[in-house]
């Protein structure tokens, strides 16, 4: 899978998530049903820190560059990072790319 | 300043609602209905036996269109605990609203109908699967039945007949 970082990146609008016990449940839906027994899925606080950023408005290069000031890393640290999760979420239908 | 980035991303299955508090669920489960989906999962608990047994899958449903009656099973918040729980309604009287498990004895305490997050709208048990429970013609002989306290005691003797047979 290919991750163009002049793309906008969006959350999926299929998907239900909330905090939780300092994690963010993420629940996709399908024909606007949610399981929570066949797919749940929970990110950690740095991990919210991306999704948070994925409003679809900011290019995903910038989003990068918030985070590595944001988090004092490389830019080419959080480039890896962000690109990892970002490929896992697409697979998995949570973000879209607009 | 933060701290380095430590990304991961944490794949849940299976039992995973079991691992949410009551008052989590309750949550999610209202950020469903709210805009206007459905949310299934497994349920924890005995007080609705023997419609609903502990991990058989529910279905919730909003409200739309529809307004709850006596003898629907709802999903509401406890305004004291914020928990969730899944009973029948006895009555309604207003804005207001009597509740209580099939398998329990007393009634919950009233609540303001603000707190009904959805209704229970599909039962997957074991063997069977329950549809379109709201339009159930026999649901206020339910309530009845439930209020005078017949299924708490149907579920006693049924268990004891059980134990004889074992």
């Amino acid at each position: 899978m290919i991750i163009d970082c002049q793309s906008y990146y969006s959350v999926s609008k299929e998907v239900i998530a909330r905090k939780i016990e300092g994690e963010l449940v993420i629940v996709p839906m399908i024909s606007g049903v949610g399981n929570l027994d066949s797919e749940m899925y929970a990110l950690n606080e740095t991990g919210v820190a991306i999704w948070e950023k994925l409003d679809g408005k900011t290019i995903l290069d910038d989003v990068i560059h918030e985070l590595a000031m944001e988090f004092n890393s490389s830019y080419d640290q959080i480039k890896k990072d962000v690109l990892d999760i970002l490929k896992e979420l697409i697979t998995r239908e949570l973000v879209v790319e607009k | 300043m933060k701290n380095k980035l430590p990304v991961t991303c944490s794949i849940v299955k299976g039992h995973s609602v079991l691992n949410l508090s009551s008052k989590s669920l309750g949550k999610l489960v209202k950020d469903f209905t709210q805009k206007k989906n459905k949310i299934k999962f497994k349920t924890k608990g005995h007080s609705m036996k023997p419609l609903i047994k502990e991990g058989d899958m529910i279905t919730i449903s909003p409200y739309i269109d529809l307004y709850p009656s006596p003898g629907d099973i709802v999903a509401y918040l406890n305004l004291i605990t914020e928990k969730l729980i899944i009973h029948r309604i006895m009555k309604i009287s207003g804005n207001s609203f009597i509740a209580k498990g099939d398998n329990c004895f007393n009634n919950d305490m009233i609540h303001g109908t603000n707190c009904i997050i959805g209704y229970v709208s599909q039962i997957n048990g074991n063997s069977f699967i329950k549809k379109n429970l709201i339009s159930y013609p026999c649901k206020r002989g339910l309530a009845i039945f439930s209020a005078i306290g017949l299924i708490f005691y149907l579920n006693k003797i049924l268990k004891k007949i059980k134990c004889l047979i074992k």
